[in-house]
């Protein structure tokens, strides 16, 4: 099944996920926090690549940026255009002309993109030179390994091929919400390849960490203190 | 004792270890390296030369090039091995050379091996000039966090050290009569973007090159490093406009 079958499908289960409050602290109080820091003020428009059911478009748009949208999925384009403008569009092909943005997003999505290059390429294109781009991705050296026990203090170990990530599937199941996960981890290089062929420069990057409160409230976040969990970057379209 | 001091007294370990055909990473890497690297221009600068095989395969390729290291005994083995080139002793930290001098700004596996990384970044950037390029070889930020458990093809890797922290790295080899033990400090991926970034210098290019089939048909502990990369290179660009604009300040 290709990444856009799978996400489809789960489209209801991923907005109750992504809209029950407190409920994906992860996103909460970890990494979209950490990711607004590398987000450029607002400015003419911004494109969200993969915006899902709109979590982060919404908090753009109260941030003052005139956001648009795009999602494979037509329910959870429904569920965005709630939040703001949004269109089902394949991220490889987008509907706008060149040079129509300012500053793309695109948060944990490029992961799970059946054509990553496609999609950056895309995203580069209607970008206006000067423009920013901005990604959230989850770790390459997570995708590579696993932990060897549910603990704190778990070891993290790498057993296959950093260069070749099979995708981990995962079920998350709490308070009646249950949604399936298919990280996939892309090697730096090729990461840092999408941003090369679409002509766009890393001028920040991030290895958030969870704060003392975060850890406090979820003990087993203490171990992403030791193996990295998001990546974050900020490149420019000279 | 200072770094400095350290290779100083690591420089004969290092000179033959350098020196012995086929004995060290390098001959299997060098040429991804050079894949990075920019054509010739005017001025090429090398920043920890070490004894000089870097600088020497610049030259090479037709870079003028000028080298520093901190290590007396290095750089008098660098200067022997190329009389005709220009060998400085200086402090990564502290280049002699005005700003803007620059086309291109070498530091092939010693950024991790200075006392004061951001120091050398900032340095190496305020010699180049704008638009001019900063290649880099470091070991790899996640290989350099935790080791293979034994030399088994698919031994894991298992993560040792926490990633995020900035560690002291003294790890002695040894390998057909030769020894050495590597000085340096081991950094995170974002410490080394981080120092780019506030340096003016944005990334183009990133490569995590594999072992090659032919070394690893000749050991085959080596497929490890099919697995995982050992170094991470990049070549990045001098932004045009005041170095280390900033986030805030570029907007």
């Amino acid at each position: 099944m290709s990444l856009r079958a799978f996400w489809d499908e789960q489209a209801e289960a991923w907005s109750r996920f992504a809209r029950t409050p407190g409920h994906d602290a992860y996103h909460e109080s970890f990494n979209f926090p950490a990711f607004l820091e590398l987000v450029p003020p607002a400015g003419r428009a911004t494109l969200d690549v993969g915006c899902g059911e709109g979590r982060v478009g919404a908090e753009l748009q109260r941030r003052g940026h005139r956001v648009v949208g795009v999602d494979s999925s037509p329910r959870l384009v429904e569920l965005a255009s709630e939040c703001h403008e949004a269109h089902v569009a394949d991220a490889a092909a987008l509907p706008f002309a060149d040079e129509s943005f300012d500053l793309a997003v695109a948060y944990m999505s490029i992961m799970n993109f059946d054509d990553p290059e496609a999609a950056v390429r895309e995203s580069s294109r209607v970008l206006e030179p000067g423009g920013r781009f901005c990604a959230a991705v989850v770790h390459p050296m997570d995708g590579a390994g696993r932990w060897t026990a549910r603990e704190p203090d778990a070891e993290f170990v790498i057993e296959g091929s950093y260069y070749e990530q099979e995708a981990k599937l995962w079920v998350s199941e709490r308070e009646g919400i249950e949604v399936t996960f298919c990280d996939r981890g892309l090697p730096l290089e090729r990461l840092a390849r999408c941003f090369e062929d679409a002509g766009l420069l890393i001028e920040a990057l991030r290895e958030p960490q969870p704060s003392d409160g975060f850890v406090l409230r979820f003990p087993i976040s203490a171990r992403r203190r030791r193996v990295p969990m998001f990546l974050h970057l900020r490149a420019l379209k000279p | 004792m200072s770094f400095n001091a350290d290779w100083e007294r690591e420089a004969q370990n290092w000179i033959a270890w350098a020196r012995t055909p086929g004995h060290d990473a390098y001959s299997e890497y060098a040429d991804r390296f050079f894949e990075l690297v920019p054509a010739p221009a005017r001025a090429t600068l090398e920043i920890g030369c070490g004894e000089g095989r870097v600088s020497r395969d610049l030259g090479d390729r037709g870079h003028r090039v000028t080298a520093i290291d901190a290590s007396p005994t290095l750089l008098e083995a660098a200067r022997a091995a190329d009389p005709a080139g220009q060998y400085v002793l200086a402090n990564a930290g502290a280049l002699p050379f005005s700003d803007e001098t620059f086309d291109l700004v070498v530091a092939h596996n010693s950024l991790m091996d200075v006392q004061d990384m951001p120091g050398a970044v900032r340095e190496g950037a305020r010699v180049l000039r704008p638009e001019g390029r900063f290649c880099v070889s470091v070991v790899h930020p996640m290989s350099d966090a935790g080791r293979f458990e034994s030399r088994e093809a698919d031994a894991p890797f298992a993560v040792r050290w926490p990633y995020f922290e900035r560690r002291r790295v003294e790890e002695p080899f040894e390998r057909d009569g030769l020894s050495i033990t590597f000085h340096g400090w081991a950094y995170p991926l974002e410490d080394y973007v981080r120092a780019f970034e506030d340096a003016g210098l944005a990334i183009e290019a990133l490569r995590e090159p594999r072992q090659r089939e032919h070394v690893v048909a000749a050991d085959p502990s080596e497929v490890r490093w099919q697995r995982l990369p050992m170094f991470l290179l990049l070549r990045l660009r001098k932004l045009p406009g005041p170095a280390g604009a900033g986030f805030s300040s570029r907007f």
